[in-house]
């Protein structure tokens, strides 16, 4: 017997027009050409027809099929269009965001980060060294003699005989009044090619005021190996300068005196303020005291115990403080251990 | 240190301007601060580096400029009344401590008037901000100045010979010229007559010897001392001066008789005297100096090629004379350049003559070396998370003061703490054994500033029997955000405290966290670090003006480094379907979350894969003293699909167990 083909068709139709959902539609997608649909179960049961109807009502299923089909898709559409006309907006564009208050860097530890990036690239690993110090490392390794007015410039706190581990009478500690010590326990521990930098806290007995403070920070380097020059920390220098500071600064190599480096020098940089016009931060002269460095004095290296003449390299110190300071127009270092979240939240 | 640009051309040709000399001299090592236009000439400050003691006076930084302009340095030779004025036992001298004072001179002048300056000596002075006294004592500043040797001038008749060069004896007392007294010890050395001390040696001299108005002879002392030993009495007696300045960085032992003839011949002209008598000390051998230098090596660790006739052109500018030569030279240092010890030291002379900024730049070869992570990667790492989390860091200081660890209940950690012998303040006494006290004080300075909703972290050393690397945070306050149909309070409380450390700890993938009653943080066992509740009381110590509460924790990062690994290891995920079920108690306010969650846990079988608090809810329906809670329970199979029956058991025998266990009610 032979489906009613138009009667299906008809109610298909029907059905179509008046679905009102996106879902209605779908199941009425299944109802007619589903696993379990009425197409199918018609498609199943053609064997029992007679074999000369097979042909014809197959092809009228077929073309039933095709006809279903093409009503879902356009209802479908329809569904579509209308849905993009009468959708009211879900949001205002303009409304404050939802987000949690951002954390902040301390400025400081920016400035460290950016410094040692710049030297990590170029080969150096980073080390770190205790606050508290033996004068050995402080002075003595470093060529500081503890008689000589040179020793003056590194006024030092130091502490009470007791508590630390460390701490006796054959050995006073100190806190450390520069980061150079450092120089002097990775010499004794390992032996060149040596390519360090060293970022660390420092104390030194100096009055509080807008550009002092007895604790500050600073980021020694060195580079130990065989025939090193002079010129070598020149150009290292300058490529950390103008990676840090910008290409379009000058530097300058002014000849100056520490203990532990001979030949010494002073770094200046064209002000980054007034660009070397004069101005009150570069006290009208256009240069900006950066940083010191120097060719490691044999001294040093005797006193880590290699032999003369074998190595030589360069070391080079700078107060982060006042490179910060600098960089992002701070006025007062005291900003900087304050915290005040306001001053924080800028960073 | 003063400079005069006019008292300069005495010695040496200039035809630069003082901007221009200055400049040249700033760019030799010489750091020209300043130039003062002042009575017709300029005045350069000078910072001169503890090294070069030779440039402590005019003539040093005359040769100087001759090195650097290449002109020749004229230095006045010795006055003809030298050869006059000989050794006679008028005078006699003991010097008796001879490692101390290695030559001592004095000269005796007869029939000094003593009385005003004359013109051009008190315009040269008062150019460099020195006051005129009288015709001796200027003199004697101005040879001091000009050639770095510092004199001093005795009343002779007021003295009783011999002079006598010694320590004092201890508790030996002094009137000095400043009419300030002092006590000696035996580190002192003194310049005694027969009768008592009339000077401390190269500081300062005794008032009652000082050349007055009636003072008719004068000995005039130069002399040599040894430089610790001033620099030891200095700061025994806490006077320094411009004779101390100079001795304790070392003066020119061969210019010490030059000096006193200057000094003489001077006195004479002004003061209308004569000179007697002269007497030195017994020379005491000192080695002649000398330098191997080679002028290649030289040239290759500076980078540069200068020729071997440019090198001993700069060297003999210098002073050094050249004494040998093969391959390398033999240089002999003079003695005004006690700096110049070792090869590289004439090495800095050649480099910064040349100019420092002629040296160009080279790159260096860095030998490759494998890359460990640091101790700095892992603060880097805690940093940015924290950063992350939305917390801001501090930096505070590492010393704080006793009264700290009284006023935050922590007075037992004083025991263990270590304190400075010369701190600049009680306030910065000792060094903090737990960051607590600073970042409390830190808070506390934000909240009366009117700084709200606070989330300080500091990563920074303690101190106790050693320096161990801590991390400190503390919170207070709360952040209101509000969107379009959602409010939320975020409070930074305990529970928000909990979390920060939860997922910093879950970040370096520590999962087994317990936060204990005692204020312990235990992670693998293992006690991390503390946390607490900052009471009212602890804050109004600190003057803490704060509506909110605050929490703090410490955690202990050299112990947490040891338990962090970083390893990832991926654990495959069932593809079975999971089933969720809600279960809802109310259960008595004094139980503790831990104890229900693990009562939960113990009972749901084996396949409880989640178990999320989705509400807490106090308030209508809910009995008195009762809290209710919501819990979400998820449960999956790794390798079937998990019937609805077994889940509606285990859900019965939790419901049960709560009952049972905890007087629990099921909503």
């Amino acid at each position: 017997m032979p489906f009613d083909i138009p009667a299906l068709q008809a109610d298909a139709k029907e059905a179509i027009k008046n679905c009102l959902t996106l879902e209605d539609l779908d199941k009425i997608r299944n109802k007619y050409l589903g696993r379990k649909g009425v197409i199918l179960e018609m498609t199943s049961q053609i064997p029992n027809l007679p074999v000369h109807e097979r042909p014809i009502q197959g092809r009228l299923i077929n073309e039933l099929k095709k006809e279903i089909a093409i009503l879902l898709e356009a209802k479908h559409n329809e569904f579509r269009a209308s849905i993009s006309v009468d959708e009211k907006p879900v949001f205002d564009e303009t409304f404050p965001a939802f987000k949690q208050e951002l954390g902040h860097k301390h400025p400081l530890s920016i400035t460290f980060e950016e410094i040692c990036k710049i030297f990590q690239q170029c080969g150096f690993s980073i080390e770190e060294g205790p606050e508290i110090e033996t004068e050995f490392n402080n002075f003595t390794g470093l060529n500081i003699p503890l008689d000589h007015p040179s020793r003056d410039a590194f006024d030092t706190f130091y502490l009470q005989p007791q508590k630390h581990e460390n701490n006796t009478k054959a050995q006073k500690l100190l806190l450390r009044s520069h980061t150079s010590p450092v120089q002097v326990r990775v010499m004794k521990s390992r032996k060149p090619p040596l390519a360090v930098v060293v970022p660390g806290k420092v104390y030194r007995p100096d009055a509080v005021d807008s550009s002092h403070s007895f604790m500050f920070h600073q980021i020694e380097g060195f580079l130990v190996d065989k025939d090193i020059k002079f010129s070598d920390l020149k150009g290292m220098i300058d490529l950390f300068l103008k990676s840090y500071f910008g290409k379009g600064i000058t530097m300058r190599f002014r000849p100056h005196f520490f203990p532990f480096t001979e030949p010494s020098a002073e770094v200046d940089i064209s002000c980054i303020i007034c660009g070397a016009k004069g101005c009150s931060v570069c006290g009208k002269k256009g240069w900006l005291e950066i940083m010191g460095c120097g060719m490691i004095h044999p001294n040093v290296f005797k006193q880590v115990g290699y032999p003369r003449n074998k190595y030589t390299g360069f070391a080079f110190g700078m107060g982060v403080d006042r490179i910060a300071m600098l960089k992002y127009g701070i006025d007062d270092i005291r900003l900087l251990y304050e915290n005040d979240i306001r001053f924080l939240k800028q960073f | 240190m003063k400079v005069s640009f006019n008292w300069l051309k005495d010695f040496v040709e200039i035809k630069k301007s003082p901007e221009e000399l200055a400049h040249l001299l700033t760019m030799a090592g010489l750091e020209v601060k300043g130039i003062e236009k002042k009575l017709g000439d300029a005045v350069f400050e000078i910072e001169i580096t503890s090294n070069r003691p030779d440039w402590l006076s005019i003539i040093g930084v005359a040769r100087e400029v001759g090195a650097i302009t290449n002109k020749k340095f004229q230095p006045k030779a010795d006055p003809p009344q030298a050869e006059k004025i000989k050794n006679n036992s008028i005078l006699q001298i003991d010097v008796q401590d001879k490692k101390a004072c290695s030559l001592y001179t004095a000269c005796l002048i007869k029939d000094v008037q003593v009385g005003p300056s004359p013109k051009w000596l008190r315009e040269r002075l008062e150019v460099l901000g020195l006051r005129s006294i009288n015709n001796v004592v200027d003199i004697t500043n101005y040879v001091m100045l000009e050639t770095g040797q510092p004199l001093h001038a005795f009343d002779y008749d007021k003295l009783v010979l011999p002079i006598i060069v010694r320590r004092a004896k201890d508790s030996e007392e002094i009137l000095l010229i400043d009419g300030s007294a002092r006590k000696l010890t035996s580190e002192a050395l003194v310049i005694a007559d027969n009768k008592k001390a009339i000077a401390v040696a190269g500081v300062i001299g005794g008032k009652d010897s000082e050349v007055t108005g009636q003072t008719k002879n004068i000995l005039l002392e130069s002399a040599y001392f040894d430089p610790v030993t001033i620099r030891n009495i200095v700061k025994k007696i806490a006077i320094s001066t411009d004779s101390s300045y100079r001795f304790e960085r070392s003066v020119d032992i061969q210019g010490v008789e030059h000096a006193s003839f200057r000094a003489v011949n001077l006195i004479c002209e002004a003061a209308v005297a004569k000179p007697i008598a002269f007497v030195r000390s017994k020379k005491i051998a000192t080695p002649k100096r000398t330098i191997i230098f080679d002028v290649g090596a030289a040239n290759k660790i500076l980078g540069i090629s200068l020729s071997p006739v440019k090198v001993k052109s700069i060297l003999k500018n210098l002073g050094l004379s050249i004494i040998q030569r093969n391959k390398q030279l033999v240089l002999a240092v003079p003695s005004f350049r006690p700096d110049l010890k070792i090869s590289e030291d004439v090495t800095e002379e050649i480099a910064r003559i040349f100019g420092y900024n002629n040296i160009p730049l080279t790159y260096p070869a860095i030998s490759k070396q494998l890359f460990e992570k640091s101790k700095y990667d892992f603060i880097n790492q805690i940093r940015d998370m924290l950063v992350g989390f939305g917390l801001s860091e501090a930096k505070t200081y590492s010393l704080i003061s006793r009264q700290f660890l009284q006023k935050s209940n922590e007075e037992q950690l004083l025991d263990k703490s270590n304190e400075l012998q010369n701190p600049l303040s009680l306030e910065f006494e000792v060094l903090r054994p737990t960051l607590f006290a600073s970042l409390i004080s830190c808070l506390g300075r934000n909240i009366n500033r009117k700084n709200h909703n606070l989330r300080l972290f500091e990563i920074s050393n303690i101190f106790l029997e050693k320096e161990a690397l801590s991390l400190g945070i503390i919170v207070c306050g709360e952040e209101v955000i509000c969107t379009d149909k959602q409010k939320n309070n975020i409070k930074n409380d305990f529970y928000y405290l909990k979390g920060i450390v939860e997922n910093l700890l879950g970040k370096l993938k520590v999962y087994e966290v317990n936060f204990l009653e005692s204020g312990d943080i235990i992670a693998r066992g293992k006690k991390i670090g503390i946390f607490k509740h900052v009471s009212r009381q602890l804050c109004s110590n600190f003057d803490i003006k704060n509506k909110d509460e605050v929490f703090f924790s410490e955690i202990y990062l050299e112990e947490l480094a040891k338990i962090v690994n970083c390893s990832i290891k991926y654990n495959p995920f069932s593809l079975f379907p999971a089933i969720s079920r809600d279960i809802s108690v109310n259960i008595k306010e004094e139980i503790k979350f831990q104890q229900i969650e693990e009562l939960i846990i113990n009972n749901a079988g084996n396949e409880l894969s989640e178990i999320k608090l989705i509400d807490v809810y106090r308030g209508k329906n809910i009995p008195e003293d009762h809290k209710n809670f919501t819990f979400s329970l998820t449960w999956q199979a790794k390798n079937r699909t998990l019937e609805e029956k077994e889940i509606e058991a285990l859900q019965k025998n939790i419901c049960e167990k709560l009952v049972q266990g905890l007087s629990a009610q099921i909503r």
